[in-house]
């Protein structure tokens, strides 16, 4: 039978029944008129026909539910009526009703919100074609281990050589000034090899990609601007296709613009791609590793088959350039692998985990209110079973109504997610954004509905068969007496507590150690005045800014220019600002100390005012002057970290140490300066090593300017001074530094609030949940207690009864909660903000507290019960 | 010989049957069976209307209001052409199943 005919029935049946009833009548009616007519005919008297017919014809009514049920509509009848009467008995308890949507709601919503989150940080394909056939690719250090970029040579080998892929292709950011149209123009670049964004299977939606020649050296310039640049720069003028402009002082012809669609997590905010050109010189280069590399892998050929066959060029480059590639290994893995680790997509999960737990103990909650309420309808059922009621009917009833009770709850969660992923979506600073899937534009689509409908229905099927399946065995005589299967219920229901209560314990914890971590984030030293700072980062790009003599002369004289501006208090430059801007990592070896130990520090090139401008204390020594010009002997500002590591005790002023290959560059340290917080906010400050810009001129560095008083536009100052030094200098990403540690810490934040909130949602939740059974558990022993009263048990001997059961179940519940937290906890170590995810005060005092709270909800209820005059309890049963 | 009642898959056939051959109504359908039959075939009535709804959900008969032999409104059915379809597979199964049984029936004790 085709499903349109099905359907239609099913509609008729549905929505045209009185006329499908009249039909039904009418016809047999002219059926047994026939016939009667035709037995008059043969000769039997009317009266006498008509009765025939009649009896002949049987009892009408189960010939007509015999017909309905050959159309399929006794399911749908059936429905209908048990859904109308769960609307009934819902009506009948508006309170429970409420709660339990409203709880279920929440759940859901908060549930649904965080789906949008992981399902494009981890779960939907990425918007390329065949995305599981992109891979990245790294070059590893066999013998240290680590994941690192790789060299122009092996790129050049590998793209020649490896059957197994379509493309192979490097890439690198490239920091671009735009010039030759308006003004001139900081832009996000990338410089990639020709078939990069062929192999993503994005096609330019204005002008041509690049084409295999464009990567030849000496071959006319050319790029392809992203659809961002071309609206905001441009002006979205299509003549922009041939125009030539500069492109750090090179003139280049614009051959296409990207669609407004593509974004690559990887890149993030690239708005120009320029060919990968190689020249002679770098393509022989084994030693730099300055690419990344993404790949496609041939649809004959698997991952594990691509992997070998990259592993294998690795061993032969090895054998051939043992000079540079004797511990050089490959790692291949997928691009979607890469993009949620970059992206910390674990992170979401774990969130998702702490919501789900949160959702659970909410299912559970109402589960448990359904049990309550089917024991007090235990007479009704048993009256219903006593008069025919079929128990399979009646279990399909009991689900319907719990299905839809829960369906009601996850229709009111949709505007709960909407909301919530709304805010989620706007808490994300709009800086991060190009580095999170898909933009960081997150909110409740179709995807979210069809996952919200069927959590909802899983989740409707699975705990309200529990309630309903209680009636499987209900025995009609004993359940009209009563107290049939309230042990059953009580044991469920006592294990949904105990999970109840686990489960909090986990979302308790977790909270409790992000929360932690945000009250010390807000208290913590940077170690630097952040006030009234801005930072904006400088790229010196153009051809006439080669050499280092010059770089270091322009930034002298853009902070000599920004100091002399009215309202400046202090400016300087460096190309490591916390929570700015990551800077390099050298090794170094202390001079005078062990030959075979070297350690690592964090590099940093600055002007002078440094210190001055960050506010960060100079504990010994001097920082630098004039004098230290590029032919003077090399000195460096160490930090208290690696003056404790280094020299514990005793003051290194005067010291050296020795970075570079060979350890060949000797510094001697002039002062020690404070500790400030870096990038990744570890508790533990690392080595930082000072140099001064003149000995080492860096091309990028992060100009920092503190106004003497608030509300100065200092970006504005600074994009004066860049310009009246060099009108063709552009000044790239500016903020204020408290920006930038409000974007580094957005993560911790955000993450904080959410899981603060679901802890909120997670012990209410739990303690309704111990309130209830409590509640229902006290009153079914109400004539027990009454008993003990009457023979003289004190009412604080009642209270103490109830209370030691329940404190023992979530003394139970909140051992298996720890061993559930500490698993959590461990996943979500890298947002926490210097807390071991193992800290006992927080794991103590959240069972107190969770304790605390168990003891207050069943604390009221065996009040009440010790209260209740027994007389009247005994009367009464 | 006593009347035949008709197993409900048989039901299901005869009713094809008698519908591919003109539009009738219920009752219509049951004095044709008969009077095929020879009066052999006797068709219960209690039987007869739940067949011809369930025929009807399938889609392989349609129904619709007409006028009877003597101008009664009365609901006719009729073959769709998945019913014909139907009608042909059901035939050949039948004799497929009749001719079987026959030669099963029609066996002779073989000589040893």
């Amino acid at each position: 039978m085709s499903l349109a005919t099905r359907l239609r029935s099913l509609f008729e049946g549905a929505f045209r029944r009185s006329r499908m009833e009249a039909g039904m009548d009418e016809e047999l009616r002219f059926h047994r008129e026939r016939y009667a007519a035709d037995l008059m005919r043969s000769g039997i008297p009317e009266h006498d026909a008509e009765l025939r017919a009649r009896r002949e014809f049987g009892a009408i009514e189960p010939l007509k539910e015999e017909c309905r049920q050959a159309r399929g509509l006794r399911m749908l009848d059936e429905a209908a009526q048990d859904l109308r009467y769960a609307v009934r008995s819902f009506r009948r308890s508006p309170g429970f009703t409420f709660a339990a949507i409203l709880t279920l709601a929440l759940g859901f919503g908060a549930n649904t919100a965080l789906f949008t989150l992981l399902d494009r940080a981890m779960l939907r394909p990425l918007p390329y074609p065949d995305p599981g056939r992109l891979v990245v690719v790294s070059s590893t250090d066999l013998k240290a281990g680590g994941r690192e970029s790789s060299s122009p040579a092996d790129l050049v080998d590998w793209r020649s050589e490896l059957p197994a892929f379509q493309s192979i292709c490097g890439w690198n950011r490239a920091a671009i000034t735009l010039t030759g149209w308006g003004d001139a123009e900081p832009v996000p670049g990338v410089v990639a090899n020709f078939d990069f964004l062929g192999m993503l299977g994005v096609e330019p939606q204005l002008g041509r990609g690049f084409r295999a020649q464009d990567e030849t050296p000496g071959a006319p310039r050319v790029a392809i601007i992203g659809a961002g640049l071309w609206r905001h720069h441009f002006g979205s003028n299509p003549d922009v296709i041939g125009q030539t402009v500069q492109v750090n002082g090179v003139a280049t012809t614009i051959v296409g613009v990207l669609p407004v669609t593509f974004h690559l997590t990887l890149t993030g905010n690239t708005e120009i791609w320029l060919p990968l050109v190689l020249k002679p010189a770098d393509r022989a280069d084994r030693r730099t590793l300055r690419f990344n590399v993404i790949a496609r892998i041939r649809k004959e050929y698997s991952l594990a088959q691509a992997r070998k066959s990259f592993e294998a060029a690795a061993a032969r480059l090895a054998v051939a350039y043992p000079a540079t590639n004797r511990n050089r290994g490959v790692a291949v893995r997928t691009l979607r692998d890469e993009i949620i680790s970059t992206t910390s997509g674990e992170n979401v999960a774990t969130i998702f985990g702490l919501v789900s737990c949160v959702l659970l103990i909410a299912c559970f909650n109402v589960a448990n209110l359904q049990l309550g309420r089917a024991v007090a309808r235990q007479k009704e059922i048993a009256v219903r079973l006593g008069i025919g009621a079929g128990r399979m009917r009646l279990i399909r009833q009991l689900l319907t109504e719990n299905m839809a009770l829960f369906l009601a709850g996850a229709a009111v969660s949709v505007g709960i997610a909407v909301c919530m992923s709304r805010w989620l979506a706007n808490s994300i600073p709009p800086i991060i954004r190009p580095t999170l899937p898909d933009r960081g534009n997150f909110h409740v689509d179709g995807r979210a509905l069809v996952y919200l409908l069927a959590i909802g229905i899983a989740a409707g099927l699975i705990f309200g068969l529990a309630p309903a399946l209680q009636f499987r065995k209900l025995d009609v005589a004993r359940g009209l007496k009563e107290s049939a299967f309230r042990a059953a219920g009580g044991r469920i229901r006592s294990a949904l507590v105990l999970a109840e209560i686990a489960l909090a314990m986990i979302v308790l914890v977790s909270a409790g150690l992000l929360i932690g971590g945000l009250v010390r984030m807000s208290g913590a030293a940077p170690g630097f005045d952040p006030g009234g700072v801005t930072a904006a980062n400088v790229y010196l790009t153009q051809p006439k800014l080669r050499q280092p003599a010059a770089r270091a002369a322009f930034f002298d004289a853009v902070t000599a220019q920004l100091d002399a501006t009215p309202g400046v208090e202090s400016a300087s430059a460096a190309t490591l600002v916390p929570f700015f801007s990551e800077g390099d990592s050298f090794r170094y070896r202390v001079i005078g100390g062990p030959l075979d130990s070297s350690h690592v520090a964090a590099f940093s090139s600055i002007t002078p005012a440094f210190f001055h401008t960050l506010r960060i204390p100079l504990l010994q020594g001097r920082t630098f002057s004039d004098a230290d010009t590029s032919d003077a002997p090399l000195v460096a500002v160490i930090n208290q970290a690696m003056a404790d590591r280094e020299w514990r005790g005793r003051n290194p002023v005067g010291e050296r140490f020795a970075i570079g290959p060979d350890f060949t560059r000797l510094f001697t340290v002039i002062g020690v300066a404070g500790n400030t917080q870096g990038q990744n906010e570890s508790d533990i400050f690392e080595p930082q090593i000072y140099a001064s810009h003149r000995q080492f001129p860096a091309t990028g560095m992060v100009l920092l300017v503190r106004m003497a008083s608030r509300g100065r536009n200092a970006a504005a100052e600074i994009r004066r001074a860049v310009r009246t030094v060099d009108p063709m200098q552009a000044v790239a990403l500016t903020m204020t530094m408290e920006q930038a540690i409000t974007a580094t810490r957005a993560s911790f934040v955000i993450v904080g609030q959410m899981t603060a909130c679901f802890a909120v949602v997670a012990i209410l939740l739990a303690a309704t949940g111990i309130y209830g059974v409590t509640a229902y558990a006290v009153n079914a022993r109400r004539r027990e207690f009454g008993i003990r009263m009457a023979l003289g048990a004190g009412r604080r001997h009642v209270v103490a009864i109830v209370l030691r059961r329940w404190l023992a179940l979530a003394a139970g519940g909140m051992a298996i909660g720890i061993s559930g937290a500490l698993l959590a906890t461990k996943l979500l170590s890298s947002l926490l903000y210097h807390v071991k995810p193992t800290d006992p005060p927080t794991f103590i005092a959240t069972a107190a507290f969770l304790a605390a709270i168990a003891a207050a909800a069943s604390y009221i209820p065996a009040r009440r019960a010790a209260n209740a005059d027994p007389a009247q309890v005994l009367r009464d049963e | 010989m006593a009347k035949q009642d008709v197993l409900q898959g048989t039901l299901d056939l005869l009713i094809l049957k008698a519908v591919s051959l003109e539009p009738m109504h219920g009752y219509g359908v049951l004095l044709r069976i008969e009077q095929l039959s020879g009066g052999k075939l006797q068709i219960l009535q209690g039987s007869l209307y739940p067949a011809l709804y369930r025929l009807e959900t399938r889609g392989w008969i349609a129904a619709h209001w007409g006028e009877s032999e003597n101008n009664r409104r009365a609901k006719f059915y009729k073959l769709t052409a998945e019913g014909r379809r139907r009608l042909q597979a059901e035939t050949e199964n039948w004799e497929r199943l009749s001719s079987g049984i026959a030669g099963v029936l029609n066996a002779q004790p073989e000589q040893s």
